[in-house]
């Protein structure tokens, strides 16, 4: 698993009272999952703070250090779900324009620009919790007991979400 | 993982710096702040709005109560809505300000099947336990200041002052009775201790003995009340309502009895007299109250 924020995933001991420092250090996560979710960044600085902002009281109440990470994975993924369900919206009524997801890609050849566009275009079409699921377990690189508990759904749901997704992105992409 | 998502993973990245994490995060002190000050201030109108209504259903509740406690010692004194006029009117009628006058007073308020139900069944609680602090504030009746207060506490004070079970014990020993407003008094101790049985004969020797007394009309209709609600006796109740209605025909009890008759002797399983009676009742009230409670035990769709 590649990802820019390989460090700050491996702190699981900080402490759930000290919101600062569980801020700088899980800040940059959320952000990530928020923008491989979203596929755009102008919205990436808003979910971060109602991630920090909805995740604080539960944060205090988290007993083991390690279960901070997920807990943030999950809030992020409820808001994010709320965000691509009302851009859906939106977007029924002609007021949300199609990302041009290029602008989220840095380092990539030509070639897989253009996968990336067409892959995002496929799971835009999804039931966003698909989306969701697959994105969790095949980008973030989440276990599937992992991806079902973010989801908040159970194992086989999840499996059969991830499933679902790949084979439209099969027909898709092939 | 799959190809496309390994592709993803590698290529899509947050460009997430310090200066762009130290930004949010002082964005994110901001809105916690304001959030806190938005909680801070709902917060604060529900303590009050909780208050206010705390307090204001406590008022109510003692204003209640004191109303209860002022009809039970010195009987309705002004209508306050139609579910008591009767009982108001008859207990001006009465010209009496006694408990006696009052306990008639919750007979006839009973006239309107639930409504009047529920405005007896507080003034019967209230005649049972009225609140001292309640009465203390109450207001009397110039007429009934005058009245000289017993020193040595008999069963008409303990019954005036609500203690029906006591008045009951010494009632044993009481044949002074005479007076209608006596007799309604002991009749409402009877009714109030669970002994209704007992209650009749006081109140058919107010309406033999003082058929001329403003309480006998009311003495005619609790008697009914008894009959029909507390010992099952739906004839008898009928007789009742009929000669309370004969006793004032004009008077604030007329058309409830008139519909509490219909109500009897649908109960009595006379169906040819109730609907008699109740075309009756129609014929004089077609605008009556008691309307909807004729129409059905009358049988008239």
């Amino acid at each position: 698993m590649l990802t820019p924020l390989t460090a700050p995933f491996e702190l699981v001991e900080t402490p759930a009272e000290d919101l600062d420092g569980v801020f700088r250090r899980y800040s940059g996560y959320v952000a990530a999952i928020a923008l491989r979710l979203l596929g755009r960044d102008d919205e990436i600085e808003d979910v971060v703070q109602e991630v920090f902002l909805a995740g604080t009281s539960g944060l205090r109440h988290l007993r083991e250090p390690g279960a901070i990470k997920g807990w943030l994975a999950t809030v992020t993924v409820r808001i994010v779900r709320r965000k691509l369900r009302g851009r859906r919206l939106r977007a029924m009524f002609g007021f949300e324009v199609t990302p041009d997801y290029a602008h989220v890609v840095a380092d990539a050849s030509q070639d897989h620009v253009l996968l990336i566009k067409r892959a995002y275009r496929v799971l835009d079409a999804l039931p966003v919790d698909l989306k969701i699921a697959w994105m969790l377990r095949h980008v973030e690189g989440e276990q599937l007991p992992d991806v079902a508990r973010i989801c908040g759904c159970s194992l086989a749901t999840a499996k059969r979400r991830i499933a679902a997704a790949q084979a439209a992105l099969d027909e898709e992409l092939r | 993982m799959s190809q496309v998502g390994d592709v993803i993973a590698r290529a899509v990245r947050a460009e997430w710096g310090e200066d762009r994490a130290a930004a949010v995060a002082v964005q994110l002190q901001a809105r916690r702040r304001r959030r806190t000050r938005v909680r801070a201030v709902v917060g604060a109108v529900a303590v009050v709005s909780i208050a206010v209504v705390v307090l204001w259903t406590r008022d109510q509740r003692a204003e209640d109560v004191a109303v209860d406690a002022t009809h039970a010692q010195w009987g309705p004194s002004e209508p306050a809505a139609s579910a008591s006029a009767s009982a108001s009117a008859s207990a001006s009628a009465s010209g009496s300000a006694s408990a006696s006058g009052s306990a008639s007073a919750s007979g006839s308020a009973s006239a309107s099947a639930s409504a009047l139900a529920s405005a007896s069944e507080a003034r019967d609680r209230a005649l049972l336990k009225p609140s001292a602090r309640a009465v203390a504030t109450a207001p009397q009746p110039a007429e009934v200041r005058a009245v000289p207060v017993p020193v040595v506490a008999g069963w008409r004070e303990l019954a005036r002052g609500g203690d029906m079970q006591q008045a009951y014990d010494l009632l044993g020993h009481a044949d002074d009775a005479t007076t209608a407003e006596d007799l309604m008094l002991v009749a409402d101790v009877m009714r109030l201790t669970s002994h209704p049985g007992e209650a009749v004969a006081p109140l058919r020797r107010v309406i033999d003995e003082h058929a001329a007394d403003p309480r006998a009309p009311l003495a005619a209709f609790t008697l009914g009340r008894v009959m029909l609600e507390q010992l099952g006796r739906p004839a008898d109740a009928a007789d009742a309502f009929a000669r309370a209605a004969d006793l004032a025909p004009d008077g604030p009890l007329a058309e409830d009895a008139a519909a509490r008759q219909v109500e009897a002797r649908s109960r009595a399983g006379d169906a040819r007299e109730a609907k008699r009676l109740a075309i009756e009742y129609l014929r004089r009230y077609p605008h009556g109250r008691q309307v909807p409670l004729v129409l059905r035990f009358g049988g008239i769709k």
